[in-house]
């Protein structure tokens, strides 16, 4: 298992940082994209937003705090950045980003890089009913299957308040699927 | 929560296939890495080496604690000489407090304008009209002779034109507001102001 303190050394030293951001990338660029895809749907929007995170990761190395974890640290920044790149966009649209939300979770069925069956695009189109934070939750708990206290790392929020918002979106998206 | 306590909160949630659907190609993993430092390349963040472009005085950093605590003790010396008098936080409230009521207190004029303006024009149009009519009856009326519910009954029939052009014409001396100079204002639209407006909001407000 990779030592992440001696990662972060080699990251912060200009004669390793390039091997060891090239380690840094493969140890984590799944997880990552997985997690921004969840948020921002489409794959093209999510390989925009995964380099962007991994740019800022790197032009950032040096304001790291070594008290908190790296994998929490990117995570944060890979959440940051691809609620920023939907609100931008919603923006741009002119639209509320629920509403965005909706129409890109509709248009899934229509994308090639979805295949997911009827009751799998139902879900996805109940949890962009959710509200914003709750979408999070539920996603990193109930397809990632975090640990509670990883989430509060992440989303700077107790476990408590975590619990009880995995909780109401689970019931949400329950009703969601039981009256469509 | 368990995969128990899902099904018994969430049967048909925990009844499907725990799956986004998404896809991916697996080589796009492959190239992510090349992708990334291309971008990083574009932007010219890897070629920059630290620093190196910009030189300090030798030894600079070796005396910056001192240099930094002479800076901190002079900043603190000259922050005692201009010090605030003592218990000046104690009553701020209460001072900001009397001082608003001071200014509350004082008439805007730009605000009663309008309607000292409008008031105005109604007397002076009035007494212009009843002064300059050559009286039916054979006997001359004046402003002073007229009851109130008259006046409001002529205001009301539409019978009396009050603008700031009949204002200025009664009286030259007075200067009237440009605003209403340039937008002569009708009997009608004056009323309709006065409608809309709510005069016991007005009264609190002045």
């Amino acid at each position: 298992m990779i030592n992440e303190k001696i990662l972060v050394e080699n990251l912060k030293n200009p004669k390793r940082q390039e091997e060891a951001f090239r380690e840094l990338m493969g140890l984590y660029k799944k997880r990552l994209y997985w997690h921004i895809r969840k948020i921002v749907l489409s794959h093209d929007d999510t390989d925009d937003v995964l380099q962007n995170t991994f740019i800022k990761v790197f032009k950032n190395i040096h304001a790291f705090n070594e008290d908190s974890k790296l994998y929490s640290w990117m995570y944060r920044i890979a959440t940051n950045e691809a609620i920023t790149f939907i609100n931008q966009k919603a923006k741009k649209r002119n639209i509320e980003l629920s509403d965005l939300q909706i129409e890109m979770a509709n248009n899934l069925q229509f994308e090639n890089d979805f295949t997911g069956d009827e009751i799998q695009l139902l879900l996805q189109k109940a949890i962009v009913t959710l509200p914003h934070k709750q979408q999070l939750v539920f996603n990193m708990k109930y397809f990632d299957e975090m640990k509670y206290t990883e989430m509060s790392e992440i989303l700077e929020t107790s476990v408590g308040a975590l619990k009880s918002s995995y909780f109401h979106a689970v019931n949400k998206i329950e009703e969601y699927l039981k009256s469509h | 929560m368990k995969t128990k306590k899902l099904h018994k909160i969430a049967p048909t949630l925990s009844s499907i296939k725990k799956d986004t659907g998404f896809q991916v190609s697996e080589n796009y993993f492959q190239t992510i890495e090349d992708g990334v430092f291309a971008a990083i390349s574009e932007k010219k963040l890897v070629n920059i080496k630290k620093s190196e472009n910009f030189k300090v005085p030798d030894n600079y950093f070796e005396n910056t604690e001192d240099v930094v605590l002479t800076k901190l003790k002079s900043e603190l010396l000259e922050n005692k000489n201009n010090s605030i008098p003592e218990n000046y936080f104690e009553n701020l409230e209460d001072r900001v407090f009397t001082k608003l009521n001071k200014k509350q207190k004082v008439i805007s004029f730009r605000k009663n304008t309008f309607k000292y303006a409008a008031s105005f024009a109604i007397a002076a149009s009035l007494a212009l009209i009843f002064i300059l009519t050559p009286s039916n009856k054979g006997s001359e009326i004046t402003f002073d002779s007229l009851e109130t519910s008259e006046i409001e009954q002529l205001i009301q029939n539409g019978l009396i034109e009050v603008n700031s052009v009949t204002l200025s014409l009664a009286f030259p001396d007075f200067e009237v507001d440009n605003s209403l100079n340039n937008n002569s204002i009708s009997n009608e639209d004056l009323l309709n102001y006065l409608d809309s407006q709510n005069i016991e909001n007005l009264l609190i407000e002045n």
